[in-house]
């Protein structure tokens, strides 16, 4: 991916970037919550239906949330379980006890949240008017456990649907979706509970962001989502734009000089935070990356190299514009996370929400039970996982070198 | 979350003999022994039907592990492969694989392998369609496809996820294409899913069928219940039928909303065709050319605890079918064959996936037992020999014309692959053609209609609306082509016109398969008028499956029809549709209505039972008065039995605490009445609803001859004023009374007052004249905790005589289950009756067995083990093993039937099993414990789980009822109620015989129930004073005119023989000496019956009260609808001893069913 393949730049300059992604966040979405602040080894929860579940895909939200603090040693875990609601009605089992509901409070119990985003309300609202009531105090039994365990509350509104099977349906299923997110916004103003509304901007999105269900996002559709979290906990975007005077010698942003001779401008580059990371359906948005400007380059082409190795080239005219660097170093260090993130989760759903659970786990533990060691035994992997990505989680400064293309 | 990788696959070609002489050179002395797994030493086992023969397709390591397996219009076999199963190791990674065989010469034996996909986790359904494949990989369903054509998938697409996965035998599996195109797959007893559609949330919880429509996610749940069903098939019309690899009824016959055994809350169930018949996997319809013309629409499984493949052939029946089981189609001893699925193939031949395992438990057995095989798997064929195969149809790349005259093929596989093809090619290209394909065919032919249908199917899985052609289908001359149309408008509901005429029509159809499908179609209409059309379905013959599905149908539009019977309580237009309307409606209006019929005497004598029924569990006060008053009124007029009233009085009060009170004391007449029924009903009344008013009366019958009145009236009294009774009882245990009554009486007491009871009662157990008599009492005592430790306490300090003593400690035996054993009371009991001299016989056979100790005694079993013996030993009634377990649906019904025990499970496990029952428990055989609102508890097994109440079968094999809203706390516990120790009396050749005989079960031989339907559960009559003296007044035909006569059950052995010398003889002078056995028999649809004999020479029939000519060896009569009691005299002067073998032949034209259970 990183060979010497020429870059072709139009959609590489500031300001033509993927318009219809562009993030619409008035600043009273903050409500009267200052910018969400994580501290050092906070455990965060992730709590509802598909919404959640299908996070473990690609891991988009967590990483947003695990590189926005790289000095910070935060945990997550995922309790998504696709077809959920504030009756736990998915957590059912053959057995009860425990009901779907001791099911749930026990599973949130055991992961020991400090913060506990609840996505609820998807499965709910398709009762509509009448069932709102019920939910509405559903919803609040799983604040008040939530707020028994002293864990912070972070309500998510339902998000609308693209096509539910026909028109007709599509319609009644996004008035009552609408009207479910609403409700949940009244009860975390009640509540004084931050409230996150992802309704409004993926309804305003027009970009291709649901899977071929309507339902459901895609992977692009996640990658919007993590932004929109982002600006809604209040944190600033991720971008930073360096700019290198190349007459002048001088640079700003996270950048520093190293030399500027023959032609030749070398600087290096910090940046504070990870970049988003590549993704298969398109290249990183100018929002959750590094980009250079560099002014005051003769005409002809300039190559951009990487400790080393060739990143981009583009002309004197386009360097001036800006360059968005979305495939380097820090690119790769977010995906690499990604995957630690994916399969740390993978082992946490295995051990949580474990085949043959009925033998392992169930009434019938006294065949199998003690397999319940071997869920245990995932702790070490998951450990040595959330290790890793304590490991790469902080970006590491870069070098790179601006020289002309030899014709 | 799971990665689909695309990694080299096999070397292209592998030549089968060639593999195959790499592997077996272990033994070149003895070419015949081959390597323990060879394939060779398989197909050497089997054995096969007449005409056919049998060989291997494929095998390791072509396919491993195959779970299940469907083909492509290219003629591949599809394979999902899963070598994790059961259980991923902490720390590996599951990457299971997607196979696809194929024959590329022709030859019959499969010499191409790819792997398509792999790396998935524990998949477990298979299905070609839409460019792809569809693939059930744990909770999700994905479709993978090969865009760039190199045989691997490249593309990955979750079409639905959500599934349960909390047992990896129960997920998502047996996927198969609908003949409407849509994509049915089931799922078993422990799966919870909960799926996330377009259309909203779909949940199914327990056993089931899925349907689904792949491209718009239409989901929903086409049937429910079963415990593990692994079959699916469609018939040439459209029906389905399913089997169960846990149930226990053979072929089962499923449409939308049919509901089965196991089902969470389901109110009514449907049972399945073959009860007592073996658990199955897998399931094929026979068609085609190849196969011989009298196996045509054979159903074809896998019995694959016994290493078997059954066969069953169909017959209608009522709005339904008979299902008969046939001889096998192959069978063996080869312990590792586990044939899971069936398909004939293209070429017409008969294909089986061998997932090749000697260990089948998935929870018994470790996860990661080493004897589990992790890497062997086959595929067998089967060809009917001299009899050309099938030429496999050129499907793929095929013109629509084609394709189109592919749908007039007689084999189902080319006609379902055909419109596969069609279906994918979409309405654009193929409707027109279609229409003119339709317009064209031969209106003489016999398959004239059939093929409409196959090609009104096309259209809908074109999603092509033919108004015309349903029309003309749903006025079709075939009755099954009718059926399919009415299935099919069902799927178009919304797009017919005229849709309540069309239904009005055909509810009241000649054929009753026809009014079933017009009775489900009805709820679509969704008002009220649909259920006053679905009830005209009453004016003819009704069945359980026309019954099922019109109280389905009821259920459902409830609010709607209960608003207009409200208004117009003519709006069914007589009492008896009103009757049937409100007896299986759920409200408490309805049963309002419902008492106001049966008060103006318009509930037909037919539904009385039901309406009774349904008016004890859901009525409310006013509706048990009125009960009262119709069951005094109807009395004191004609003085006919009113029992079944009062019980539903007694009923309501009793576990639903609503009390009728008005006027109680106008019981006193039935009480003093002369209907012994209706009398000791009223008592209970009185009892239940604590009437004071009835205590004189009921103080004077307390010593009532008839010691039902008097046991009954007591009971009564201890209800309504414990403490004048107790005065009462005590008077009645004293000496001046008889012996009996005095027993009685101090049983009694024992629920007022145990210490006083347990004190008197003692002093009673040294007067009996046999111990038998003090069984009675011991149960009142035993039945709870605490009257068992007052019955404990004196008997530590008192001596009673010893062979009371040990007839007591015996009885505890197998009436205290297990878990109460290590209570205190039991413990003081025990200590009780031991210091009387009740000591059990020593332990001979040890029961405290280490893993050595149970390795050695199984392989002695298989040496030394004597099978026969060990039949002889299971049958003794001291072991009670029949008391609790079935051979062929005959026994018990409290533990597992045990049928193909020994072909299931090795001489190990059966051993732990019995020595340590609590070890290893069956699904369906979980433990409830109940604890009433009162406190009391129960445990036993689940048998039914309404919405509001549950039936538990307890440790007698009772069923109890209990209403929901009288549990505080249900939960399943880990346990049996099989007793420990039941073998300790054996010795230890003895527990080898046995353990030698239960792994026998299910062998070839005497030792496996035979597809005949022999007479398997028998009633002997006892040879006592009151049988002697009626056969001496009345000869041997008073026998058959008398119920009450017959005695405790008698089995059948495995192989179908009544042993006659087990029976008791009565003598009845001048050398007369006879046997009397009784069984019974459902007919379902009168007509003829016929039974035959393996020898009949002294032997006289009887049906109910008819008497019945023998002749040849068989007995012929003509039996109306109902149950029926047949009668046998045995001349035991004639047959000294040997075998009695009753079976039920086809002679007949009747439907039958015999009578199973205990």
């Amino acid at each position: 991916m990183l060979k010497t393949k020429l870059f072709l730049l139009a959609s590489g300059i500031i300001g033509t970037l993927l318009a219809g992604t562009c993030l619409d966040l008035p600043a009273q979405r903050l409500g009267s919550h200052a910018s969400l602040e994580l501290k050092q080894n906070e455990r965060i929860l992730f709590l509802g239906s598909s919404l959640f579940e299908n996070e473990l895909e690609k891991g988009y939200l967590e990483f947003a949330i695990s590189s926005r603090w790289p000095d910070k040693d935060l945990t997550f875990r995922n309790l998504g379980w696709v077809g959920d609601n504030v009756f736990a009605e998915a957590r059912s089992t053959f057995t009860t006890p425990p009901s779907p509901y001791q099911q749930l409070f026990q599973q949130i119990r055991s992961t020991t949240p400090n913060h506990v985003l609840v996505a609820y309300g998807g499965i709910e609202s398709q009762k509509g008017e009448e069932g709102l009531g019920e939910f509405v105090k559903g919803l609040e039994i799983i604040i008040d456990s939530i707020d028994a365990l002293g864990a912070q509350t972070i309500l998510l509104s339902t998000i609308p649907v693209k096509l539910a099977g026909n028109p007709e349906n599509t319609a009644t299923q996004n008035k009552n979706l609408k009207l479910y997110a609403d409700a949940i916004s009244t009860v975390a103003s009640k509540r004084k509970k931050r409230y996150v509304d992802l309704y409004t901007p993926i309804a305003k999105n027009t970009d291709d962001i649901f899977l071929d269900n309507g339902i459901h996002l895609n992977d692009k559709g996640y990658y919007y989502l993590a932004q929109v979290l982002e600006e809604s906990f209040g944190w600033p975007p991720r971008e930073s734009k360096v700019t290198i005077n190349a007459s002048k010698s001088t640079a700003s942003g996270p950048a520093k000089i190293i030399s500027d001779k023959e032609g030749k401008i070398a600087f290096s580059v910090e940046e504070p935070i990870l970049p988003f990371p590549v993704t298969d359906s398109g290249k990183p948005a100018a929002e959750v990356s590094v980009s250079v400007q560099v002014n005051g380059l003769k005409d002809g082409f300039y190559t951009l190299t990487e400790n080393g190795r060739q990143l981009v080239t583009a002309s004197a005219a386009d360097w001036a514009n800006g360059i968005v660097l979305d495939h380097g170093i820090s690119q790769e260090q977010a995906t690499q996370i990604c995957g630690y993130i994916v399969k740390k989760n993978e082992l946490f759903f295995q051990q949580y929400r474990p085949m043959n659970r009925t033998y392992i786990l169930g009434f019938r533990a006294y065949e199998q039970g003690r397999h319940q060691q071997g869920l245990k035994d995932l702790d070490f992997i998951i450990a040595w996982l959330e290790g890793q990505i304590k490991l790469h989680r902080q970006p590491v400064v870069k070098r790179y070198e601006l020289s002309p293309l030899k014709e | 979350m799971i990665l689909i990788r695309v990694l080299s696959t096999f070397p292209g070609l592998l030549i089968i003999p060639i593999l195959l002489l790499t592997t077996c050179s272990t033994n070149p002395d003895e070419p015949k022994e081959y390597a323990e797994n060879d394939p060779r030493k398989e197909l050497e086992s089997f054995n096969i039907a007449e005409g056919f023969e049998v060989t291997l397709f494929a095998s390791e390591p072509l396919v491993a592990k195959p779970i299940q397996m469907n083909w492509d219009a290219e003629g591949r076999l599809w394979v999902i492969s899963s070598t994790a199963y059961p259980h991923v190791k902490t720390g590996e990674e599951a990457s299971d694989k997607v196979f696809i065989l194929e024959d590329t010469d022709g030859d019959g034996v499969a010499d191409k392998s790819t792997v398509f996909a792999e790396g998935l986790h524990q998949p477990t359904g298979i299905l070609p369609g839409d460019g792809g494949v569809y693939v059930a990989n744990s909770t999700e369903i994905l479709h993978l496809s090969d865009t760039d054509g190199d045989g691997k998938a490249d593309t990955r697409r979750r079409v639905l996820s959500g599934f349960g996965t909390a047992d990896t035998h129960h997920l998502i599996h047996t996927f198969r294409w609908g003949p409407e195109g849509r994509l049915y797959f089931n799922q078993s007893i422990y799966i919870h899913s909960h799926v996330e559609t377009p259309w909203g949330i779909r949940r199914l919880e327990g056993g089931g069928v899925w349907k689904l429509e792949p491209h718009t996610l239409e989901l929903d749940v086409y049937a429910k219940g079963l415990v593990n069903p692994w079959g699916l098939r469609f018939d040439q019309y459209g029906q389905s039928f399913l089997t169960d690899g846990a149930g226990e009824e053979g072929i089962n016959y499923a449409f939308p909303g049919a509901t089965f055994l196991a089902s969470p809350g389901a109110e009514e169930i449907l049972r399945g065709l073959n009860p007592g018949q073996p658990k199955h996997s897998g399931l094929e319809i026979v068609s085609g050319r190849h196969l011989p013309e009298e196996w045509a629409g054979s159903l074809i499984t896998n019995d694959f605890r016994a290493n078997r493949v059954n066969r069953f052939q169909l017959e209608e029946q009522g709005s339904g079918y008979a299902s008969k089981q046939m001889p096998d189609l192959l069978w063996t001893d080869h312990v590792a064959f586990r044939p899971v699925d069936i398909s004939v193939g293209p070429d017409g031949a008969i294909y089986i996936a061998d997932w090749y395992n000697p260990i089948i438990q998935h929870g018994e057995v470790d996860f990661h037992d080493p004897r589990r095989d992790k890497e062997h798997g086959r595929i067998w064929r089967i060809t009917a020999k001299k009899r050309s195969l099938v030429k496999k149809p050129k499907l793929a790349g095929a013109s629509v014309g084609d394709l189109l005259d592919a749908l007039k093929a007689p084999e189902a596989w080319t006609r379902g692959q055909a419109r596969q093809l069609l279906k994918e090619k979409g309405a654009g290209e193929v409707a027109a053609p279609l229409q003119s394909w339709i317009d064209k065919l031969d209106k003489k032919s016999n398959d004239y209609e059939r093929l409409k249908l196959e090609g009104l199917w096309v259209f809908q899985a074109i999603d092509t609306y033919n108004g015309p052609l349903l029309e003309s289908l749903l006025n079709a001359q075939s009755h099954q082509v009718r059926s399919g149309a009415l299935r099919a408008l069902q799927l178009w509901h919304d797009k017919v016109e005229n849709l309540n005429v069309i239904l009005q029509k055909a509810v009241i159809d000649a054929h009753p398969q026809v009014r079933l499908e017009a009775v489900i179609a009805l709820r679509e209409l969704n008002n009220a008028a649909a259920a006053k059309t679905a009830l005209d379905v009453l004016d003819q013959s009704m069945d359980e499956f026309l019954n099922f599905a019109l109280w389905q149908t009821l259920r459902q539009l409830e609010p709607q029809w209960l608003a207009s019977l409200k208004s117009d309580p003519e709006f069914f237009g007589n009492p008896a549709k009103t009757s049937y309307a409100l007896k299986s409606a759920a409200s408490m209006d309805a049963i309002a209505l419902l008492t106001q019929l049966f008060k103006q005497d318009q509930v037909p004598q037919q539904y009385r039972k039901d309406a009774l029924s349904a008016i004890a569990k859901r009525g409310q006060v006013n509706d048990l008065n009125d009960i009262l008053d119709i069951a005094i009124d109807r009395f004191s007029q004609q003085k006919r039995e009113v029992a079944d009233e009062l019980a539903a009085i007694e009923d309501a009060a009793l576990k639903r605490q609503v009390a009728a009170n008005r006027q109680l004391e106008r019981l006193q007449p039935i009480i003093a009445g002369t209907d012994e029924a209706s009398a000791l009903a009223a008592m209970k009344v009185a009892g239940a609803l604590k009437v004071r008013s009835l205590e004189p009366q009921l103080k004077k019958l307390a010593n009532h001859e008839n010691r039902n009145y008097a046991r009954t009236a007591m009971g009564a009294l201890g209800a309504i004023n414990p403490g004048a009774a107790q005065t009462l009882l005590k008077n009645l245990t004293t000496e001046q009374n008889p012996l009996d009554l005095r027993l009685i009486a101090v049983s009694q007491l024992a629920y007022l007052n145990a210490p006083a009871a347990a004190k008197i009662g003692v002093g009673l157990l040294n007067k009996l004249d046999n111990p038998e008599q003090a069984q009675g009492v011991f149960d009142a005592f035993l039945a709870d905790g605490g009257r068992t430790k007052a019955l404990a306490e004196v008997l530590v300090t008192t001596r009673i005589p010893e062979e009371v003593a040990v007839a007591a400690r015996q009885h505890l035996q197998t009436s205290v289950p297990w878990d109460r054993r290590e209570k205190d009371d039991v413990k003081l009991l025990i200590q009780g009756l031991e210091a009387s001299g009740g000591v059990l016989p020593a332990e001979r056979m040890p029961q405290d067995l280490n893993p050595d100790q149970i390795k050695d005694l199984a392989s002695e079993a298989r040496k030394t083990g004597d099978p026969v013996k060990g039949e002889l030993i299971f049958r003794k009634r001291e072991l009670a093993c029949l008391t609790c377990h079935a051979i062929g649906g005959a026994g018990g019904q409290i533990g597992p039937d045990l049928s193909s025990l020994g072909t299931s499970s090795p001489a190990e496990t059966i051993i732990k099993s019995v020595i340590y029952p609590t070890e290893s428990i069956k699904e369906g055989y979980e433990l409830q414990r109940v604890v009433r609102t009162d406190g009391s508890e129960i445990m036993g097994y689940l048998v039914t789980d309404r919405p509001s109440e549950i039936i538990v079968r307890d440790v007698t094999g009772h069923e109890v009822a209990i209403p929901k809203d009288n549990i505080k706390t249900r939960e399943k516990i880990p346990g049996s109620l099989m007793p420990p120790s039941l073998t300790a009396s054996l010795d230890k050749q003895e527990f080898i015989d046995l353990i030698s005989f239960l792994s026998k079960l299910g062998t070839s031989g005497n030792f496996r129930v035979p597809t005949e339907r022999y007479v398997r559960r028998w009633q002997a009559v006892p040879a006592n004073d009151n049988v002697v003296k009626r056969v001496k007044e009345n000869g041997i035909e008073a026998i058959s005119k008398d119920n009450k006569l017959a005695g405790p059950p008698h089995y059948s052995t495995t192989s179908g023989a009544l042993p006659i010398s087990d029976l008791p003889i009565v003598e009845t002078g001048e050398d007369k000496r006879y046997s009397f056995v009784k069984f019974e028999v459902e007919v379902l649809t009168p007509g003829d019956i016929a039974f035959g004999f393996n020898d009949a020479n002294g032997v006289t029939g009887w049906a109910d009260e008819k008497a019945l000519s023998i002749e040849n060896s068989k007995l012929t009569t003509s039996l109306a609808q109902g149950t029926h009691q047949i009668t046998l005299a045995i001349d035991r002067n004639l047959r000294k001893e040997g075998p009695l073998q009753v079976h039920l032949t086809d002679d007949g034209s009747a439907q039958t069913r015999l009578v199973m259970g205990k």
